[in-house]
């Protein structure tokens, strides 16, 4: 877990200045804010890479710091990698992933990246701008087929489970389609895959490492019980 | 509903899903149809004639012959292509099957045709016994056994018997079709209504075959008519009968129809809520000089005559209208009222009042009508008109019997042979006649439309329409080949049941033959409402329609003329209009209802309301599956969590998608009870929704608390486009899950 050691405050001159260089997508944004009725206030900022690039479409979301709970979206940036969003009063983690490129979701305890740079911001009573969020390390995208190993037919529904190769404790659910297939985005370091399903035993873990954006197949056969 | 709500949903794009699928099909069954006599005497044979109604498809029917005493002879399976007739001849199938039965004195019974359809009513049936070399034949119609009288409650065969000359022969036949014993009473009545009574017992298939003349001698009756009556206390849908009179000398026959009583059903069952009085109708009495297109010998004339017989014990008022037709132009005629004293008989001359009705004697064919105020069948009436030798003429019973269509049988033209048929409007409003005639084994049709006014009566002649080349509605004339088809009638008035189909076989040996005792076929089972269904948005309309399968064809048809109130339970959520639109008016489900008196299996009226649920949406927002989850990275030290991606979906309250793109819903977590993460505050969020009515959406919780086993529930309330759902979702957070609506 990474988080930018200062927040940024929206009278901060240096961050208008930058904000104001933004290209700012307004899109149907969703968004998540705390408690309260208060009124809403835009959050204008910038997604990158750890070289500072910028990020096109990425997706930023924003989370509540604090003990919580609820639901969000995530706001698509702009192909310059700028993004806006509305947001009620109150301190935020402002994130950011693209996993079709590689970053993974940061919402996991498995994507957890010391590279990556993800911003504190307190929205008070003004507009926030000039946020910077730096997505982390490029990992890769996992796909792969679960099917029964005899018939060669895809399981629906089968669980796989990403976890991190040396702390077990970060992992991934993630569930096969009406075609057996599933989908992950992993961060660069490597990752256990392994695959369940009712009525089959357990399929052998198998280590798999991605980096720079890279997509690799793998398929799971599973033996019936 | 606030107005600013309303408009923006009236703004979205216009979706209604309508549940396309219909009911489906009710799955074939066995069926039976019962014809109550058959004979293979010395001299006679009986053809068996087996029309398959059915929109499409064949129907493999086989026919099974009762001797007198119920044993069955099962003859070869015929298998009719749709809307095709066909013939079994019983002598030639006995010489196959049972030759000792072939030929012989007492060979008779009745027939039973079985067969795996849908409806009963998908076969028309028919034996028509016939003595070889005289031109003497009964057509025997074929019934399902439950149709005309419903249950197995009291009811009876009514009749009116004839001697019109010394030296006839004739028969009175009663057939049992069920399984069961059958004890009834036999009732021979004179012309002023005196009677008597005798006990029958039919053993189980048993048909009994007297003559009506030695019952007469043996109850002392005189007289040259009166009534016949069999009344049975139970069972009285197994009970059929037919009565035939002729004489190989004067080349005479004539068929008497026994009309099926029940006398549980009313006025309004019969004849529709709007029926005043019971009106019967015979549509084709050939008055004194024949129509030319029926080519009787030159110089020919015929007596018109009526016979009208009280059914009950009490007196009955008639009146009696003829609707004439001739060279001369069209009129009408009223005779005299009639009262008729209980059980008593009155035939009119017709033929001898033509003149002092005013009825041109060049007139040919008369509509006849008997009104009166009594019940359906409290009366029954024949119309006959024959030559002075009894050699040409006919026999019809009065009917007041109406269908949705009618599903006719063969009609044949060549040299000997035509057919003419006359399509009566017995109603009051003008009605939309189509009648297809169905050739070159059923796969080629004749359509011919006309709009008929009430009283008045289209007339074919096939034989006209191939010699003439006539062409139908759609250009198409019938073919110089053609020397038989079937043909249909329909109604295309909607909720209308005005037609009635008469058609009379003109015969080079057999004379004349009217048939008008073909099926009527009504929506028989499976109403329901297309759509089964409505998920509407609010201001969207959806277009209702009840459908049913018909009896005779099996065909699913629009039928919701037959309902005349429409409505919704909850109108607060929808409406329904009297032509079938839903529409819906806010968020919520409530059932559209369609009410009406409808004509239903066996063509009889009765109460029937369809329904159909109705929700007005969207009226949820719920997860449809489960991209990923995990523990969760909570960026704060001392804090863990969980996180769930899914899809969320919106969706009517059946759980369909509430299919539009572009919409926002948002939503609003409010933590409850239990709270043992230690959660504060309400979250909200709004999420733009794709095609499908779906978005992706991140659940999570991060607490001091976790890892634990601790629980915080909560609930989310959504709108859509500023709308409130009504469903409220229920969340369930914990350390390593999150549950959505129990998901």
């Amino acid at each position: 877990m990474t988080e930018m050691s200062s927040t940024i405050a929206p009278d901060n001159p240096l961050t208008r200045m930058f904000a104001a260089l933004l290209i700012v997508v307004v899109c149907c944004a969703p968004s998540v804010v705390a408690s309260g009725q208060a009124e809403e206030h835009s959050v204008a900022g910038v997604v990158t890479g750890i070289d500072g690039s910028e990020a096109p479409r990425a997706c930023v979301s924003a989370r509540p710091v604090g003990p919580s709970a609820g639901n969000m979206g995530c706001t698509e940036a702009d192909e310059h990698g700028a993004f806006t969003m509305r947001l009620r009063p109150g301190e935020y983690i402002m994130r950011a992933k693209d996993e079709a490129e590689g970053y993974p979701d940061p919402n996991f305890l498995l994507s957890t990246d010391p590279s990556a740079k993800f911003p504190r911001v307190v929205i008070g009573q003004s507009d926030v701008s000039g946020v910077r969020v730096v997505l982390g390390a490029r990992g890769g995208v996992l796909e792969g087929r679960v099917r029964d190993k005899a018939t060669g037919l895809p399981i629906v529904g089968a669980k796989v489970t990403i976890s991190d190769a040396r702390a077990p404790a970060a992992y991934v659910e993630v569930f096969s389609n009406k075609d057996g297939a599933f989908q992950f985005t992993v961060p660069a370091r490597p990752v256990i895959v392994s695959a369940a399903a009712t009525s089959y035993e357990k399929g052998r873990p198998e280590e798999v490492a991605l980096s720079g954006g890279r997509h690799v197949s793998i398929e799971i056969n599973l033996g019936a019980r | 509903m606030p107005t600013l709500q309303r408009a923006l949903v009236s703004a979205l794009a216009t979706v209604f899903a309508v549940s396309a699928a219909y009911a489906e099909k009710p799955s074939p069954k066995p069926q039976e149809v019962f014809a109550s006599y058959w004979t293979s005497e010395p001299g006679w044979d009986t053809e068996l004639q087996l029309k398959n109604n059915l929109a499409s498809g064949p129907l493999t029917v086989t026919p099974f012959l009762r001797v007198a005493s119920g044993e069955e002879i099962a003859l070869d399976p015929v298998t009719v292509p749709s809307n095709v007739s066909v013939s079994v001849w019983v002598n030639e199938q006995l010489l196959k099957h049972s030759p000792a039965v072939l030929n012989v004195p007492d060979s008779y019974g009745s027939v039973v045709f079985r067969f795996t359809s849908l409806s009963a009513m998908n076969l028309y049936a028919t034996a028509v016994p016939l003595l070889h070399g005289e031109p003497i034949a009964f057509p025997v119609s074929a019934h399902p056994a439950s149709q005309s009288l419903r249950g197995n409650g009291p009811g009876s065969l009514e009749g009116i018997w004839w001697q019109p000359r010394a030296g006839l022969n004739d028969l009175l036949v009663i057939s049992n079709s069920s399984e069961k014993k059958i004890s009834g009473t036999l009732s021979l009545f004179n012309a002023s209504g005196n009677r008597w009574n005798e006990v029958l017992i039919l053993a189980p298939r048993q048909t009994l075959r007297m003559a009506t003349s030695d019952l007469l001698q043996k109850a002392g009756l005189s007289g040259t008519y009166g009534g016949v009556s069999f009344q049975v206390s139970s069972s009285a849908s197994a009970v059929d009968g037919v009565h035939f009179i002729y004489s190989e000398e004067a080349k005479f026959s004539a068929s008497l129809e026994m009309l099926r009583r029940d006398p549980s059903l009313t006025l309004r069952q019969r004849a529709g809520k709007d029926a005043k009085q019971w009106t019967m109708q015979a549509p084709m009495l050939a008055l004194r000089t024949p129509d030319p297109a029926v080519g009787l010998p030159t110089g020919t004339f015929m007596q018109p005559t009526i016979f009208v017989r009280n059914t009950t014990a009490k007196y009955i008022a008639a009146s009696i209208t003829l609707n004439w037709r001739g060279p001369s132009g069209k009129g009408e005629a009223k005779l005299t009222e009639l009262r008729l004293a209980p059980f008593a008989t009155q035939q009119l001359q017709i033929g001898a009042m033509q003149k002092d009705l005013g009825v041109p004697d060049s007139a040919h064919w008369a509509l006849v009508s008997l009104t009166a105020d009594a019940l359906p069948d409290d009366l029954v009436a024949i119309a006959s008109s024959r030559d002075s030798s009894g050699r040409y003429g006919t026999e019809s019973r009065f009917t007041g019997a109406l269908g949705d269509h009618f599903a006719g049988g063969e009609w044949q033209v060549d040299a000997d042979h035509n057919e003419i048929a006359a399509i009566t409007n017995t109603g009051t409003k003008p009605a939309d006649a189509l009648l297809t005639l169905h050739y070159d084994n059923g796969e080629k049709k004749y359509e011919m439309q006309q709009t008929i006014q009430p009283g008045d009566q289209m007339w074919v002649n096939f034989a006209q329409l191939i010699r003439n080349r006539v062409p139908d509605r759609k250009g198409n004339i019938l073919p110089v080949g053609v020397d038989s088809a079937t043909y249909d009638l329909r109604d295309l008035t909607p909720g209308s049941h005005s037609l009635m189909a008469t058609g009379m076989a003109v015969d080079g040996m057999l004379g004349l033959r009217v048939h008008h005792n073909y099926p009527e076929c009504c929506p028989s089972e499976d109403l329901g409402w297309v759509p089964d269904d409505f998920d509407l948005s609010i201001d969207d309309t959806g277009l209702g329609e009840v459908w049913a399968m018909d009896s005779c064809t099996g065909a699913y048809g629009n039928i919701s003329g037959e309902f005349d109130d429409w409505g919704s339970d909850d109108s607060a959520i929808a409406t329904v209009s009297n032509s079938g639109k839903v529409t819906g008016v806010a968020a919520g489900t409530t059932t559209a209802t369609a009410s009406g008196d409808v004509m239903v299996d066996g063509c009889i009226f009765e109460p029937v309301q369809e329904y159909a649920p109705v929700a007005v949406g969207p009226y949820q927002v719920e997860p449809i599956n489960t991209a990923s989850q995990g523990p969760a990275d909570c960026s704060i030290k001392g804090q863990a969590g969980w996180v769930r991606n899914v899809t969320n979906q919106v969706q009517y309250v059946d759980g369909s998608p509430y299919a539009v793109s572009g919409l926002t819903a948002a939503d609003q977590i409010t933590t409850t009870t239990p709270n043992q993460l230690g959660i504060s505050g309400a979250q909200v969020g709004s999420y733009p929704t794709t095609g499908d009515g779906s978005f992706p959406d991140t659940y999570y919780v991060c607490s001091a608390s976790c890892p634990g086993s601790g629980k915080t529930g909560a609930l989310q309330n959504w709108t859509v486009s500023g709308i409130p759902l009504p469903h409220v979702n229920a969340i369930t957070y914990q350390c390593t899950s999150i549950l959505i609506d129990g998901y």
